[in-house]
């Protein structure tokens, strides 16, 4: 049986038995899960990297304090996420800068469409970043890392009601904010 | 269905709910609502740019740093358990000396009876008998010494602690001082 057969559980307690080079097979299959929630949050592509490794020195260091009654996914985006929040509470950022925004398929699209296109990811990107963080990163977690109501209740430790409240918020925004703006263009 | 409703379901849409019916109704709705129609694009649109592929990899030699953080993590913490086991070892040693010394130190004279007994004539013994007694007389003697020092100490101790407040509030105040001083200089040049 190969390593990359075992199941997460089984890689933990293969590690916390002694073999701690199986870490490694760990970190491969959710570094980009961690990069992800990090980027989400925090632009600059340097501190995402170094932020992402001292999050996975962060799990290594709590393996023990896993439950495997939950998806190891939802635990470690929990420690991300917190120890993300950490960082900018320190740092007192909020919203951060617009980055680059990554060039979509074009699949034979003319350069204007293409264009439109671009500019209407832009605004997008634009209208989530300018969320409040407590309003963005529910929206994070749920649209973009597919974390379920339950799952979000255990990253942010806050009760359903709230996150249920926090999402359906976030959408109203986001609606006024992009509605707002098409109709800037069209006028 | 009407926008309330309409605006109601667009909510469970994205939570990934809403029934067969509600479906139907919602896109019949959107097929006459404008407002609505715009809006659903909208947020559909956005959640969906949320779920491609923001083009941020990690670097290939991730996992080779981690792990390379981690071991020397570990070796840290290795080595400061082996520096206070062996801190415990020589405390140990010297607790066990010092209470080996004092136990000499007690039984002196039932050391010095047995050894005079054990030796009889032998050269050995009585060459030990020699030195534990050159080595009693000399413990002796520094006992004798720090007895008086105490008792001196002793008699001095109230004038010892009343010249040491005196240092310490004459060091306070000079440094008050020396900082006024400071101060009054800084102005004088600012103002210049």
């Amino acid at each position: 049986m190969e390593i990359s057969d075992y199941s997460d559980y089984d890689l933990i307690k293969r590690i916390l038995a002694g073999n701690k080079e199986l870490f490694s097979e760990l970190v491969t299959r959710y570094k980009k899960l961690v990069f992800n929630v990090v980027y989400n949050m925090i632009h600059d592509k340097q501190e995402v990297n170094d932020m992402s490794q001292e999050i996975f020195i962060r799990i290594y260091q709590s393996l023990h304090r896993y439950n495997p009654q939950f998806k190891f996914s939802t635990w470690s985006v929990k420690i991300a996420t917190n120890y993300c929040l950490d960082a900018m509470r320190k740092k007192k950022i909020d919203s951060l800068p617009i980055d680059e925004v990554p060039d979509i398929p074009s699949n034979g699209d003319t350069p204007e469409v293409r264009y439109i296109k671009k500019e209407q990811s832009i605004r997008i990107k634009k209208a989530i970043e300018n969320l409040p963080e407590k309003y963005k990163i529910p929206v994070i977690l749920f649209h973009q890392n597919g974390l379920s109501y339950e799952e979000i209740t255990k990253v942010l430790n806050e009760p359903m009601t709230i996150v249920k409240n926090r999402l359906y918020r976030a959408r109203l925004m986001l609606r006024e904010e992009l509605s707002g703006l098409r109709k800037e263009e069209i006028s | 269905m009407n926008c309330k409703a309409s605006q109601d379901y667009m909510m469970k849409y994205f939570d990934g709910c809403g029934n067969d019916i509600e479906s139907a109704q919602f896109k019949q709705h959107l097929k006459t609502c404008k407002n609505c129609s715009e809006e659903f694009e909208n947020l559909n649109e956005a959640f969906n740019f949320l779920t491609q592929d923001n083009g941020v990899e990690p670097p290939l030699d991730f996992e080779a740093n981690v792990m390379k953080k981690i071991d020397s993590m570990e070796m840290v913490r290795r080595k400061r358990t082996e520096r206070t086991l062996i801190l415990l070892y020589w405390a140990a040693t010297l607790a066990l000396g010092a209470l080996f010394a004092l136990f000499v130190l007690d039984a002196k004279e039932a050391i010095l009876h047995s050894v005079s007994r054990a030796g009889n004539g032998s050269v050995l013994a009585n060459a030990l008998y020699h030195v534990l007694n050159v080595f009693y007389g000399l413990v002796d003697k520094s006992f004798d010494f720090l007895l008086q020092l105490g008792i001196i100490v002793n008699n001095l101790y109230r004038y010892i602690v009343a010249a040491a407040a005196l240092l310490l509030l004459a060091a306070r105040t000079d440094l008050a001082g020396l900082g006024r001083k400071m101060k009054l200089k800084e102005s004088r040049s600012g103002l210049k």
